[in-house]
């Protein structure tokens, strides 16, 4: 104990020191490495996205450098291809729809898995975590047998269904993670002030789940958009995006179309991102955007603090 | 058409399939009218299965105009493999495109595909005899398959710097080209290359120990290759990148290559070119009421008028004869639309009886 009255005593005398040459340079590596990380990071992230647009307004088919000119006939080229058009539409109806249904269904069993306690609720926990970890192309063909043999016929419908059973796990797991740091102890004092169940959860609860549910529904839209698997095997005569992607990427042309296509679409994922954050930054605060981004985590930790 | 796409696990999916659905119903479309003249009286609802290219609007534009009253569904698939995965799931289609050297022959020993008459393909006497004879398309004495395109593979080599052009499936192991040969990614492509290199006369029978022998070679010669590619798209971006400057290809990837300014060239080796070949067959799961159109659409893509359009927009080649009528003689030339006069130099690229043990062989080069 003396000796730390001790150091505590030195603190203030230490900080006041100008820095050694050893640690500044020591500081300086250390925030220099961090930037370099953060590059690669960038890099790694971003590079693909980069070299896709690049591409898609290069006046060739072949992709590699050097970019034969500027021309944006692909962009043409996949406005005027019907299939793709509808490939297009089938994909977001799809999403549309799974999204919320996973949003309601995985934030209900989200409060049954964290709030009660049951027999079979190892169980449960177990059956619904299920789907994210069995491989979807083994989830795709075991649904197609299953729509076969109680003879379903194959649609869009049948694609929603298979991609909710496997979606909306992930939503009870982003929001059943918010739930289970959230402190009762809220809850009992609104009740003790006088407020219904109702008020609780209105007032209480979804405040404080909101960003969790909000990176729920970018996930599982996200999931749903992007499904192949499932999609190839419980789709009837129809296609969704990722499915012409994958069956029009043998046709050299159409890699330059996919290129201008994704294009789009990644402009206006990261669009419709930014504006979401943009907004809920401004209603709410940095934290709550940050825990969009951290699927709930950053306002957990803030509440703890 | 060709197998650009390889769903890794399309092997474990035909796998549990053959496991939980066993084999598929073998009835023989049977019924309906034979030739109807007009082809407005034809009516019904085709659910087709297909590679992509093979419902483009371009393509069966002219079906569609002519047959207005036939109602086309349509999806797509990645490979064949992962058609009969889906087919044996329980998946219903009526009219399935398959490909000589991935599964046709496969597809009729399933059941997937059932006995056509012949008597209803307007199109069947006008076909090359080599494009009939091609296996998988005549099975059991029956026909089974309508083959409606080709193509070969050989070697593509870019000129200006293989100045030599190459003659044989040794020159893409010449160590003057060490780390900038390619080669398709595919466990039956690579393994006839190297047999072949290697002086196998008969890879398609290849035994254990020719295979093993075939494996060493490939993992001794690793090296050589700067990787093995996947698609067109990717050959292409190799070549014109300078990353590689000889592979195995096609010729119309020269011939793109060409427009792109690359000094590109195809190349057949004294061994053998390979060939590929893919065609549309009929289930038995077709209705009564649909299998006119269904043999309607058969004889469509048939027809010299649908193969003009493939040689013309794809470059590929053709089944029926007639369409040599029809083509310029630079189209011709250029589509190489009469080889299949003179297929004797090709190797059906047909998948070998013990093409697991190829497929798994080839997986240790590439892991090696």
């Amino acid at each position: 104990m003396a000796t730390n009255v001790a150091e505590r005593a030195t603190v203030p005398v230490a900080t006041a020191l100008p820095p050694t040459a050893g640690v500044r340079f020591r500081s300086h590596a250390v925030t220099w490495s961090w930037r370099a990380f953060l590059f690669v990071v960038y890099l790694v992230l971003f590079g693909p996205l980069v070299i896709l647009m690049l591409f898609s307004i290069n006046d060739s088919n072949v992709l590699a450098f050097p970019l034969e000119g500027v021309t944006f006939h692909w962009y043409t080229d996949a406005f005027h291809d019907q299939l793709l058009h509808a490939a297009l539409v089938n994909s977001i109806v799809v999403a549309c729809i799974v999204a919320p249904i996973c949003l309601v269904l995985g934030t209900l069993t989200a409060f049954g898995l964290t709030r009660f306690r049951f027999r079979a609720r190892p169980a449960v926990s177990g059956l619904v975590g299920a789907p994210l970890i069995l491989p979807w192309l083994i989830i795709g063909i075991a649904a197609l047998m299953f729509y076969v043999r109680f003879k379903v016929d194959l649609s869009l419908n049948t694609v929603i269904a298979t991609q909710v059973v496997c979606t909306f796990p992930l939503v009870t797991a982003i929001v059943g993670a918010q739930l289970f740091r959230f402190q009762r102890v809220q809850e009992e004092a609104a009740i003790d002030l006088g407020c219904s169940r109702m008020q609780v959860l209105r007032y209480i609860i979804l405040p404080h789940i909101a960003p969790a549910l909000a990176a729920s529904a970018i996930f599982a839209f996200t999931w749903s958009f992007n499904n192949y698997e499932i999609s190839a095997f419980t789709l009837g005569f129809q296609q969704t995006f990722p499915v012409w992607v994958y069956s029009s990427v043998r046709n050299p042309d159409h890699t330059a179309i996919v290129n201008a296509i994704s294009t789009v679409i990644s402009i206006i994922q990261v669009g419709l991102l930014t504006v979401a954050l943009l907004f809920l930054r401004a209603r709410s605060g940095d934290d709550a955007a940050r825990g969009i981004i951290a699927g709930g985590e950053a306002v957990a930790a803030s509440a703890e603090t | 058409m060709r197998r650009w796409i390889r769903a890794g696990a399309a092997a474990i999916a035909i796998g549990l399939v053959a496991v939980a659905c066993g084999g598929g119903s073998s009835t023989p479309p049977s019924g309906g009218a034979h030739g109807s003249v007009d082809p407005a009286s034809i009516t019904g609802t085709i659910r087709l299965l297909s590679y992509s290219d093979g419902f483009d609007p371009g393509y069966l534009a002219a079906f569609q105009q002519q047959y207005p009253n036939i109602h086309l569904e349509t999806s797509s698939m990645g490979s064949n493999e992962e058609a009969i995965a889906k087919i044996q799931a329980g998946f219903d289609a009526d009219v399935v495109n398959s490909c000589v050297d991935e599964a046709t022959l496969e597809m009729d020993e399933k059941g997937i595909y059932a006995p056509l008459d012949q008597s209803r393909l307007t199109n069947w006497n006008d076909l090359f005899p080599s494009m009939q004879q091609l296996p998988g398309v005549q099975y059991n004495g029956g026909i089974y398959m309508v083959p409606v395109d080709a193509g070969t593979s050989g070697i593509v080599y870019n000129a200006d710097v293989v100045t030599t052009p190459p003659t044989s499936w040794t020159d893409l192991f010449n160590p003057e080209w060490q780390g900038r040969a390619g080669m398709e990614d595919i466990a039956v492509t690579a393994f006839m290359i190297g047999a072949l290199a290697l002086g196998i006369q008969d890879p398609i029978n290849m035994d254990q120990t020719q295979i093993d022998q075939v494996k060493q070679y490939l993992i001794d010669h690793k090296s050589q290759f700067r990787t093995f590619w996947k698609g067109d798209a990717e050959v292409k971006s190799l070549f014109k990148s300078g990353e590689i400057v000889i592979s195995s290809g096609y010729p119309d990837t020269a011939k793109s290559l060409q427009e792109e300014g690359v000094n590109a060239k195809f190349a057949v080796a004294k061994e053998g070119q390979f060939l590929w070949a893919c065609g549309y067959g009929i289930t038995p799961n077709v209705a009564p009421e649909n299998l006119d159109a269904a043999y309607a659409l058969l004889n469509y893509y048939s027809s010299p008028e649908a193969e003009l359009y493939e040689a013309q927009h794809w470059n590929y080649q053709i089944a029926n004869e007639k369409t040599l009528k029809l083509a310029s003689p630079q189209l011709i030339q250029q589509a190489s639309l009469d080889a299949p006069f003179h297929l004797q130099n090709a190797i059906p690229a047909s998948p070998p009886e013990n093409r697991d043990a190829w497929v798994a062989a080839w997986t240790e080069v590439k892991a090696s």
